[in-house]
């Protein structure tokens, strides 16, 4: 494990001045990432971005499953909207599964 | 991109649970566990660098190991560690892998992992 800069995320549901859009900090492998998303779409476009802007290239976005702090996991093929997701809200992008052998 | 220093900090065993089929023996690591280990080092100002794990004999990257690593991040190293890891610690009997740009795990040379792995302690 190496060390790295702990910054604290900003606000998980951050609206932002753009309609419909909505900043997510979502948390990959212990490292947060600023995410916009639109609001209408479905929450695995926001995944793929945050997979994408943190440079986890290793597993496809259908391995990871987006999380709560409590581990309830969010349906990724729902609008973000319906999800209930708010601001202050602490985001988990992790793998569904590891193995080795 | 200039040169950086990572060093590890901290190496830590995942619950995992034995894989054992036709094709040989292994570890899955599930979930809840995943999600635990995220937050831990969201917690803790860490990310992960490198997975080690070991074979029962020759050291290399299984289909298992390239499909189902734990370490994702661009530039992440993998390590495999031959005969159970019963022998003495020795980087030249270490297959050593990167994961490149394009999810691709790549054989570091000898030559390289000598520049690229430094045992401190």
């Amino acid at each position: 494990m190496a060390k790295s800069p702990n910054t604290a995320p900003e606000a998980a549901g951050k609206k932002t001045g753009s309609k419909n859009k909505i900043t997510l900090t979502i948390v990959v492998n212990g490292e947060p990432v600023s995410v916009e998303a639109n609001v209408n779409a479905p929450l695995h476009t926001a995944i793929a971005k945050a997979l994408e802007e943190s440079g986890n290239v290793g597993q496809p976005p259908e391995n990871w499953e987006l999380k709560d702090e409590n581990g309830t996991v969010f349906d990724a093929s729902k609008k973000i909207e319906d999800l209930g997701i708010t601001a202050g809200q602490k985001l988990f992008l992790s793998l569904k599964a590891g193995a080795a052998g | 991109m200039a040169a950086e220093i990572a060093t590890v900090e901290r190496a830590l065993i995942p619950q995992q649970r034995l894989i054992r089929s036709a094709a040989g023996v292994g570890v899955h690591v599930d979930g809840t566990e995943l999600h635990r280990i995220n937050m831990w080092l969201f917690d803790n100002g860490l990310r992960i660098l490198a997975q080690i794990h070991s074979h029962p004999s020759d050291a290399y990257h299984s289909d298992t190991d390239d499909e189902y690593a734990l370490a994702t991040a661009v530039g992440s190293l993998s390590l495999v560690v031959p005969d159970f890891a019963t022998g003495p610690t020795d980087l030249s009997q270490t297959a050593v892998y990167r994961l490149d740009k394009a999810g691709k795990w790549m054989a570091v040379s000898q030559e390289t992992v000598n520049r690229l792995i430094e045992i401190v302690d």
